[in-house]
């Protein structure tokens, strides 16, 4: 199961002559010192049926090429999470030459736990002090030169956002690299663990054999004590495995009746001591930390204060998102038809003439490039904008913890929020936005939530023919019954499916000033992802479109759609043929139905009231809201859920839809609007 | 009659207490208290696990921050560290006032 990404790392390892791995719990900067060394030509490589990714980079010193394995933020390696399962195996398995481990200067105590763990691995770990600065505005001096003879590695204190450090800390790890083989493994711990721990290693070392990922002794030792999975089984597989277990349960037994608590408990908190010990032999607090962070905490997590910033800032998100969007969006398609259109046009016709292969060729190259750039860069690129600045700010926590009640009882989190959020402006950034949420049930819940969030395309249909022709409210009842049923299915697939939800846990980070540069790389790192998948779907989705409409094969779903369309729906037969085309673009449905309207009927027809009443329009643009958003949703959907999960969402939206466009007629054939 | 029906409760729970140390849940605590866990439901492994990581181990002191609106997370001091526990995670932590 390994085997795929590890192959993968291999490949990429192979023509590097050093390796370093960046390891950090989360948000303390890792990314940063990784976008500063690596820049562009980052790799991503993931763990089959795993959610979280190994980012692999390349950075260029003193003419040395070397290769960086940017592992998932974690706070210990270990399985008991995905994100710690993918670090530890990709850490495991690259043998990097040494480990630059990135720490928040002021939540030393912490996350001095992690580098504890890995120095007990026998890796050869360097440190990066990072938020320096930030430790030293909050009045926290901190003595790394100390700390580094503590710990017995070399401390580099950096600023990642600025690049400062960094090229101290790249050379720290080249030499800790050189120093292979050299490095000790003392015993740090009270005298009960260090003793079953050589109790075991002795063992291990007496059998003479090679340890799973070249450990040595005593890491393989701990690991086993701690209960460490891969260890017990590869140690069971043994022939004399299970004296050696045996010995372990005896060790293990021992340390627990010692001090009341399971051995690998009794580790962690004796590493937790031992990193609470370094961190207030290293750091003073010289001036009184400022209180602004507390004062914004309050404001932006007690119930009244909490809850009307919250509604400001999405009110203000979607505000921006529509305001900025619709302009670039205009800006940009008026741009495009006024000169790549006709170029295109022009060397189209040029090369294939005018026939049907022509026209075919069009609606992807001029139709398709033309939604990619007005639904990609207007907004997914703002949402993205706005994203990171809700991310680098820190506001996120404080959305998250105001969510979490709500977001409980669907089987989710709080911070499942964002996304779902995202999703009334654009379900593709919000459907790549899952990867937040840690377990697949929390995303395949989330996943179909966003599917049925009207987007703004989704909301232009529901403008342009609701509320044009019906009026307001009925606009707002259609917002109102999507609402309902989305969330009587989230509540019903949250009861469905096998399992239950993981329980926030969550670090809240401190607010922080937004660092433009910062933000833009976020923008970028995640607008790339939509310009490889969903960009290239929508342009094949085009093409086949176009096909089926330039041969004229549209006309052939006119009968076996007849039964469903008129005969369920009671919609003008036109009317379903748009729907098929909308999985492209949902506003493409109002823009087509106008056309299809004139083709059929003649070119008189120039309002939807021509042909189709009240109620028809009505149940029309519900179908429209419910089923598959689009094909460059489901294209993200599949790489995010796996192609059936994300076919098994399309469908349940399309039965869906159909259930309630069917209601809907019969609602409206007795209360007519 | 009516009286010893009220007393019961308090009179089974303070008798419980004794035998908890007067452990109560972390869903419980108000903002502002500070206390130190005594112990995490054992049955949950993998969160006993994840939260050790974290520091939150019996007898680690901490202090209430915040306690979310409508059943939402719990606001929680470790050290500098400060985490959000959901009401479900904080309702299996018993803790102690210090």
């Amino acid at each position: 199961m390994v085997s795929g990404c590890h192959a993968e790392v291999a490949r990429w390892k192979e023509r590097l002559a050093v390796t370093f791995a960046l390891a950090g719990n989360p948000n303390v900067g890792k990314s940063s010192i990784f976008n500063w060394l690596t820049g562009m030509g980052v790799l991503t490589a993931n763990y089959p049926g795993k959610t979280v990714a190994v980012n692999l980079g390349t950075t260029h010193f003193k003419g040395q090429e070397i290769g960086i394995v940017d592992l998932p933020g974690t706070y210990a390696i270990g399985a008991v999470s995905e994100d710690q399962w993918v670090a530890r195996q990709a850490l495991l398995e690259t043998h990097p030459a040494a480990v630059l481990v990135v720490l928040d200067a002021t939540r030393l105590e912490r996350n001095l736990y992690l580098s504890l763990q890995l120095l007990d691995l026998g890796l050869p770990v360097v440190i990066a002090l990072n938020l320096i600065d930030e430790a030293w505005r909050s009045g926290l001096q901190i003595d790394h030169h100390r700390m580094g003879r503590l710990l017995g590695v070399p401390v580099v204190p950096t600023v990642a956002l600025r690049g400062q450090g960094l090229d101290r800390l790249v050379q720290a790890g080249l030499e800790a690299a050189r120093m292979e083989g050299a490095r000790p493994t003392k015993r740090r711990y009270g005298k009960d663990v260090e003793d079953a721990v050589a109790e075991i290693g002795d063992l291990l070392a007496k059998e003479g054999m090679a340890l799973p990922h070249a450990l040595p002794p005593r890491a393989a030792a701990l690991l086993l004590l701690e209960e460490d999975e891969e260890l017990l089984a590869w140690t069971g597989a043994l022939p004399d495995g299970e004296r050696i277990l045996t010995k372990v349960r005896e060790c293990a037994a021992d340390v627990g009746a010692r001090h009341g608590e399971p051995a690998s408990l009794r580790i962690a908190r004796e590493r937790h001591g031992l990193a609470g010990a370094i961190a207030s032999q290293v750091q003073r607090q010289t001036s009184r930390p400022s209180r602004v962070q507390d004062r914004l905490w309050r404001l932006t997590t007690s119930p009244l204060s909490g809850y009307l910033l919250l509604a400001l800032t999405v009110t203000g998100l979607f505000g921006f998102l529509f305001s900025v969007g619709n302009l670039l969006s205009d800006l940009l398609a008026g741009l495009w038809q006024a000169y790549p259109s006709p170029a295109i046009l022009g060397f189209v016709q040029l090369a294939f003439g005018e026939g049907v292969a022509s026209r075919t060729l069009l609606w992807m190259v001029d139709g398709g490039m033309n939604a990619a750039l007005s639904i990609g860069i207007p907004y997914v690129l703002v949402f993205y904008f706005m994203l990171s600045l809700l991310e680098d700010t820190g506001y996120l926590n404080s959305i998250a913890f105001l969510t979490d009640p709500i977001m409980h009882r669907l089987g989710l989190h709080g911070r499942a929020a964002i996304p779902l959020i995202a999703g009334g402006g654009c379900n593709v950034p919000a459907i790549l936005g899952l990867r937040v949420l840690t377990t697949m049930r929390e995303r395949i819940i989330a996943g179909m939530l966003i599917c049925l969030t009207p987007c703004s395309a989704r909301t232009a249909v529901i403008a342009g023919a609701v509320s044009k022709y019906i009026g307001w409210k009925p606009a707002l009842s259609i917002y109102v019954i999507t609402a309902c049923i989305a969330l009587f299915a989230a509540w019903g697939l949250n009861r469905l499916l096998p399992g239950q939800s993981a329980g926030l846990v969550m670090e809240m980070f401190p607010f922080r000033r937004p660092s433009l540069a910062k933000m833009l790389r976020g923008t970028w790192s995640r607008f790339r992802d939509f310009l490889f998948v969903a960009a290239p779907a929508l342009l094949a989705g085009s093409l086949v479109l176009g096909l089926i409409y330039e041969t004229g094969l549209l006309w052939i779903f006119t009968a076996p759609l007849a039964p469903i369309v008129e005969g369920w729906l009671g919609l003008p037969s036109v009317a379903g043929l748009t729907l098929i085309f909308a999985v492209l673009r949902k506003e493409l449905a109002l823009q087509l139905l106008v056309a299809l309207a004139v083709a059929k009927y003649g070119s008189g027809v120039t309002d939807l009231l021509q042909f189709m009443d009240k109620g028809q329009i009505f149940t029309y643009v519900v179908v429209n809201t419910l089923y598959i958003p689009c094909v460059a949703t489901v294209a993200v959907l599949s790489k995010e859920l796996g192609w059936r999960r994300a076919l098994l969402i399309s469908a349940f939206t399309i039965l869906l839809a159909l259930a309630a466009g069917g209601a809907a007629r019969q609602v409206l054939a007795v209360w007519t609007l | 009659m009516s009286d010893d029906k009220r007393n019961l409760p308090s009179r089974h729970l303070q008798r419980q207490e004794t035998v908890n140390r007067s452990a109560i849940p972390l869903d419980r605590f108000k903002p502002g208290m500070a206390g130190t866990i005594v112990r995490i439901e054992p049955e949950e492994g993998e969160l006993l696990r994840y939260l050790a990581v974290l520091g939150l181990i019996p007898q680690a002191r901490f202090e209430v921050g915040e306690v979310g609106p409508f059943g939402g997370p719990v606001l929680i001091r470790l050290g500098r560290a400060e985490y959000a526990l959901g009401r479900d995670v904080a309702s299996k932590i018993f803790v102690k006032e210090a």
